[in-house]
């Protein structure tokens, strides 16, 4: 990930924030809600509920800034938050889902890969009709360690810090959901 | 290695992470195994797909809106910065105290109340056990000297005692061992009947009573009068009404 705020100057920044400092708090809401917002929305497949939950973790970063670590990277620390939320939902949402097993999804199915134009720009709902496609098989743990790795391109390192898994558990869990949405996507291209 | 072996490695191996080793030998396999090959060259196909989702960034729209609707929350007086003013403070201790350190405190709490009821069982009955006792003792002590009479010669030797200590005007016999009450009605009474004895029972009586094992004092009129009969009956009455209050307080009849 891009880091916008050098080092000494994001400490500066959360020390101010520490001190109750809003405005310096909103510069960093301000540098890091996109990059929240994408693993959010990636995880979730779905906006409205990203930003939701790009609101609640910022608030919750405000809130626990003084037990925050500066050893610890402070974007692993804002993910691990954001994670952990996007993991509560997803397992809320699998678990409404189980209940109420009649309610139709929002998922726009996709029958055959040649129906959808790889080529051109993804617009925030066609990115989400295809992650959703490939990894609806995949359990929230799965999914989650699948987004942090391959797509947020994170390491395996940071996905244990963020995850709170253990190192074999990220692995076992990162292999099967690629095995899994590899013979979807080629299952999907025939 | 057999085909199942290298494509369980195909699938879920980024290309970029396999040692060289594993590369060497999936190059090996996929140069004679036609298969492997196609599966090979799938998951690349596939991975190129997952890159341009990956390039994809998700495009965050509104995002001054959202900017501020995090600002407004934390300068709300919901959320609060941990060294805010002391208002919040309260909110944050509050944070503190995580679910299972309330629950720990919820179980605690509850074990105190629990000991603390039993305990107070245990001393209510103990002090109902007391009364009852103090009160029993209060008029047993009223009625021991006629409960000895009985027991050794019956009327007759009350009734001597009570002939010879009867020619006062009080209604009240005090003995030296206890106490007993007579009404002076009833004192007249049994001195009527001592009256109608003839004149051998007398003195038969008489004998008796210089055998029995207590001593009478011959100044009961000065030794009981009203004053202590009725200290003695308020005092058993407080005790009955203490006694009453407790058994109601704890449901009991």
């Amino acid at each position: 990930m891009q880091n916008n705020i050098p080092g000494e100057r994001l400490n500066e920044l959360i020390d101010k924030s520490k001190k109750g400092d809003v405005h310096a708090f909103e510069i960093i809401v301000r540098t890091y809600q996109r990059y929240a917002f994408a693993v959010a929305f990636r995880i979730l497949c779905c906006e409205e509920d990203a930003k939701d939950i790009v609101q609640e973790s910022f608030v919750r970063i405000w809130k626990h800034l003084e037990s925050y670590d500066t050893n610890v990277k402070f974007t692993t620390w804002m993910y691990k938050i954001i994670v952990n939320l996007c993991y509560d939902k997803l397992k809320s949402e699998r678990r409404k889902k189980k209940l109420f097993d009649n309610m139709t999804d929002e998922i726009q199915e996709i029958k055959s890969l040649s129906s959808v134009n790889l080529e051109k720009e993804f617009t925030n709902k066609e990115t989400a009709d295809l992650i959703k496609n490939f990894s609806k098989e995949l359990s929230a743990k799965q999914k989650t360690v699948f987004v942090l790795r391959d797509m947020e391109d994170l390491s395996i390192q940071e996905v244990v810090e963020i995850t709170g898994m253990s190192e074999s558990s990220v692995k076992t869990n990162l292999f099967f959901a690629r095995q899994n949405i590899r013979k979807k996507i080629i299952e999907l291209e025939k | 290695m057999n085909c199942n072996q290298i494509q369980k490695i195909i699938y879920s191996t980024k290309s970029d992470e396999l040692s060289p080793a594993q590369e060497e030998i999936i190059k090996t396999h996929i140069a004679k195994c036609a298969e492997c090959k196609d599966v090979f060259e799938k998951v690349q196909h596939a991975d190129e797909i997952l890159s341009r989702i990956k390039n994809q960034i998700p495009v965050l729209t509104n995002e001054e809106e959202l900017t501020r609707s995090i600002v407004e929350r934390i300068n709300s007086k919901e959320n609060f910065s941990p060294r805010g003013n002391v208002e919040t403070f309260w909110n944050y201790l509050i944070e503190l105290v995580s679910a299972r350190t309330a629950r720990l405190a919820f179980g605690l709490v509850l074990l105190f109340c629990v000991l603390s009821y039993t305990y107070m069982e245990y001393n209510d009955t103990k002090k109902i056990m007391n009364l009852e006792q103090k009160i029993d003792s209060r008029w047993n002590k009223n009625f021991t000297y006629a409960s000895i009479l009985q027991q050794e010669n019956g009327l007759l030797n009350f009734l001597s005692n009570v002939y010879k200590f009867s020619e006062g005007s009080t209604s009240y016999l005090k003995l030296s061992k206890d106490w007993v009450v007579l009404k002076k009605e009833d004192l007249q009474a049994l001195f009527n009947d001592y009256n109608k004895l003839d004149e051998a029972t007398r003195k038969r009586l008489n004998e008796i009573r210089n055998q029995l094992p207590i001593t009478v004092s011959s100044k009961f009129d000065s030794a009981v009068n009203d004053n202590e009969i009725n200290s003695l009956r308020k005092e058993v009455e407080r005790l009955n009404k203490e006694l009453e209050k407790i058994k109601s307080q704890r449901g009991m009849k």
